[in-house]
């Protein structure tokens, strides 16, 4: 057995065991749901980075940028983490306010209809549960190809794990290990880029030497690759492209269930601003380091293949063997979070959100949400297990589609007094199938141009919808009033002092960004076009 | 050029968001007040 899989062995235990013992404090629903509503910002915010990166950003985007594109990435990166505060401030700290245990919930209660918020739950149940699929049986695979283990065996051990200290623990064991996970990735990212520019040469050589390679030349330019048989065309078209995405991500960020949901747990408003804001930093300094390190793997091998094991490649052949085992133990932890924070929201959605209750804090409730988390859980396994690996495409369509099915209702219900019951409903089916639509149409063999992206389709369709429903349906008085108390200032906003620590949030984000634009200009910038 | 624009826009950014979240926080405040002075009259 080797070494790196005794520490991701090891790792699983511990997540395990945290599970195991948080299940002791779960005493009612709203522990089980929402870890109380007392989240503290760290929680908060090591959830929303744990449950939003996964295989999908140290396998598939990291392979990206080694492939040749890093810094279009972190160009995609400058509108998708920016959809944190804004998420914050335009719908996350509404949607706390309605006090609701689940977000489909939020949007039942501000339309006073039942079928809205099970049409939010059942869009939540289809789309997550596809993206589950495909993060455990991209677990499956790395997993398998470190252990050697057969994928099946492979499978269960990854489905076992976050299924194990879920279904257990709840919202709590999710939050408490999302967190360390968040740490255990954080660290694994920050201190491999110096070891990976060692090897490769130290600074400046390694950044000299890659903008210089032979096999891949414009590796290091702002728009990476172009040309001819390039994945993007030309630098317009790279640009077209990380800006269309990086918006479409951004709202994701700003609406989708698995990052929202989080403000829900949140001990009060303040809460939630700030770990919106501490959320933005760990993106931006993740993904520069991650991409940065990416594009110098090139130097000692240009030909992994495929592209996504190249973080893998570089933590086995590169790195220390202590760091190597952070580093893949931080991968299969980025997996396991986001694992973990989807199998609770569709256990959630089922529990809540599909079966009614009307009273919500008895223990049977509490009884009925575990067991359906488990009957879900064993019905995902069942379809990972159907279903063949390597279906990418519908963890991006399920990830994405929240944006158009979700994103113009989610503003739209907190801003608008005119938006009905009638609008958002159909909205959110009709964006659900708008983005299905041009998916189905990608995979018929009809390529479609960046600003024709089934995200865009769906958008368009949403908000056109939602438009002429307001225009045709009228508002409630329950309505009305709902719409008027998520805008009421809660109690806890107006403490003096929590207010004081709060304001200096934005400043820990310029300081960032001043700290980020030396980094780039030493690491990136100089030895670029300056040495 | 484009490699210049992005080291200064990548943390510029961060800078921007920065600066948008003191906005809303200071609009946030003056809500928070305006409501205190409300709750006084």
């Amino acid at each position: 057995m080797s070494v790196y899989l005794i520490g991701i062995l090891v790792g699983f235990l511990i997540f395990v065991l945290i599970g195991v013992l948080l299940s002791k404090r779960i005493s009612n629903v709203e522990d089980y749901y929402i870890s109380g509503r007392n989240a503290p910002t760290i929680l908060i915010t090591g959830s929303l980075v744990a449950s939003f990166l996964s295989s999908v950003t140290f396998m598939g985007e990291a392979g990206f940028s080694y492939q040749g594109y890093p810094i279009i990435q972190l160009i995609l990166v400058i509108f998708n983490a920016s959809g944190y505060v804004l998420g914050v401030f335009f719908f996350g700290k509404y949607l706390r306010r309605s006090k609701a245990l689940t977000v489909p919930e939020y949007f039942g209660k501000r339309f006073n209809s039942n079928n809205i918020r099970k049409a939010a739950g059942i869009t939540t149940i289809l789309g997550i549960s596809a993206y589950i699929v495909a993060v455990t049986q991209g677990g499956a695979l790395l997993f398998s190809s470190i252990s050697g283990f057969p994928y099946s065996v492979s499978l269960i051990i990854i489905w076992g794990a976050y299924t194990v200290f879920t279904f257990l623990s709840g919202a709590k064991g999710v939050l408490v290990n999302d967190t360390l996970m968040f740490f255990i990735f954080f660290l694994a990212t920050i201190v491999a880029f110096p070891f990976i520019m060692s090897a490769t040469g130290g600074w400046p050589s390694a950044i000299i030497d890659a903008s210089t390679l032979q096999s891949k030349p414009n590796l290091l330019d702002w728009h990476g690759i172009t040309g001819e048989n390039a994945t993007l065309g030309t630098p317009f078209e790279a640009l077209s492209w990380a800006i269309i995405l990086g918006l479409v991500w951004g709202t994701v960020v700003s609406v989708s269930p698995w990052q929202t949901s989080r403000y829900l747990m949140a001990k009060n408003e303040h809460v939630v601003i700030r770990s919106g804001i501490v959320a933005t930093i760990s993106i931006f300094t993740i993904y520069l380091f991650l991409h940065l390190s990416m594009a110098a793997v090139n130097i000692i091998n240009p030909n992994i293949n495929p592209t996504e094991n190249a973080f893998i490649w570089a933590a086995i052949n590169i790195m220390p063997t202590w760091l190597g085992i952070i580093v893949l133990l931080g991968i299969m932890s980025a997996i396991l979070s986001s694992c973990s924070t989807f199998l609770q929201l569709i256990g959630n959605s089922v529990s809540h959100d599909i079966f009614i209750h009307k009273e919500r804090n008895s223990k049977a409730v509490l009884k009925f949400s575990r067991f359906v988390m488990l009957v879900s859980s064993i019905g995902i396994a069942a379809i990972t297990f159907w279903q063949p690996p390597a279906v990418m495409w519908i963890g991006y369509f399920a990830a994405t589609l929240f944006a158009a099915s979700w994103g113009p209702v989610a503003f739209a219900s907190v801003f608008s007094k005119s938006v009905n019951k009638t609008a958002a409903f159909w909205s959110i089916i009709v964006g659900f199938l708008g983005v299905l639509l041009g998916e189905l149409i990608q995979q018929f063999g009809l390529t479609l141009p960046i600003y024709l992206h089934p995200v865009i389709i769906g958008v368009i369709s949403s908000v056109l919808v939602l438009i002429i429903g307001t225009k045709m349906g009228t508002v409630t008085e329950e309505e009305k009033l709902f719409q008027e108390k998520i805008h009421e200032i809660p109690e806890d906003l107006l403490n003096s002092k929590e207010m004081t620590i709060t304001q200096k949030y934005p400043n820990y984000l310029i300081i960032s960004g001043i700290a980020v634009i030396i980094i780039t200009f030493v690491f990136y910038y100089t030895p670029l076009h300056l040495l | 050029m484009g490699e210049l624009v992005f080291t200064f826009a990548y943390g510029g950014g961060l800078i921007v968001i920065g600066l948008f979240s003191k906005y809303m926080i200071s609009r946030m405040k003056s809500e928070k007040t305006n409501n205190e002075r409300n709750d006084v009259i």
